[in-house]
């Protein structure tokens, strides 16, 4: 039944030239241009089984706004680590400074690109009707995190006495 | 049939005010882009070696990435009205410029004199 409703939505009949461009590489649409009533497009299909369908909006902005915080994140962590390797005072562990700064720069860079899958993910969730993923999102950054808290400390320690 | 526009809004009413908070996010995201930028940037000059002009364009070409992802994003959207979303293409040119700023953090970190 799933595969049925996909078929439906990924079909040239329904992507005409009006979303041209705007075509998901996967079959479905995003966006205002893309809503249209897929049940009238396709003449002698039955309505309880096309409910692969637009969204609300206001659900499509909240997973936007989800996507571009995570991305904040991720900007904050990048620039955390440079700040961290070219602006603090030197450990006492030589080359320190790089130990604490590019795990968090190199976590930021996967932060972005979990968001981003995330965001899919979510979006094509929503378009089925389906529940919304678990987010590996908070899990990433609290191990990241906790990782760089502790070389912190590590490198705090080492030679302070 | 009719089900699906009622949920939409397509008169143009926007109780949650859904639209005005994207927006505001992504000026909020603009923003962080900034920083990163301006951060990466503080210690590359003078411009002194490979490593520095690589640097460069790579902060350059990952703010191009943001800026061209947000004139994408603010031009799907109509003046009026909650609707107008961003496409997949306009959130993986975003992913890719964060992306293209931490290679630049990456370089200017293990490379450049601090």
């Amino acid at each position: 039944m799933d595969g049925d409703r996909r078929v439906l939505v990924v079909s040239p009949l329904v992507a005409g030239p009006p979303f041209a461009g705007f075509g998901h590489p996967e079959g479905y649409l995003i966006g205002a241009s893309a809503r249209i009533r897929i049940p009238s497009a396709l003449p002698g299909t039955d309505d309880a089984s096309t409910n692969d369908e637009e969204p609300d909006v206001r659900f499509t902005y909240a997973n936007e706004r989800t996507f571009l915080a995570w991305n904040r994140t991720a900007l904050a962590l990048i620039a955390t680590g440079v700040a961290a390797t070219q602006l603090l005072p030197e450990f006492h562990v030589e080359g320190g400074r790089r130990i604490l700064g590019l795990p968090m720069i190199a976590l930021g860079a996967l932060v972005a690109v979990t968001s981003f899958r995330h965001w899919r993910a979510n979006e094509r969730a929503m378009r089925r009707g389906q529940p919304l993923p678990p987010s590996p999102m908070p899990l990433v950054l609290s191990i990241g995190i906790g990782s760089v808290a502790v070389i912190a400390v590590v490198l705090a320690l080492i030679g302070s006495n | 049939m009719d089900g699906a526009d009622s949920a939409s809004y397509g008169d143009g009413r926007d109780p949650g005010l859904a639209r005005e908070r994207t927006e505001l996010a992504w000026s909020r995201s603009g923003l962080s882009v900034a920083v990163t930028v301006a951060v990466t940037l503080r210690r590359l000059w003078p411009l002194t070696g490979d490593k520095a002009v690589l640097a460069l364009i790579l902060i350059a070409v990952g703010a191009a990435f943001w800026v061209a992802g947000m004139q994408l994003g603010r031009r799907r959207r109509p003046a009026n009205g909650p609707a107008g979303v961003a496409a997949e293409s306009t959130h993986r040119l975003l992913t890719v410029g964060t992306l293209t700023l931490a290679a630049a953090a990456f370089v200017v970190g293990l490379f450049l004199p601090a």
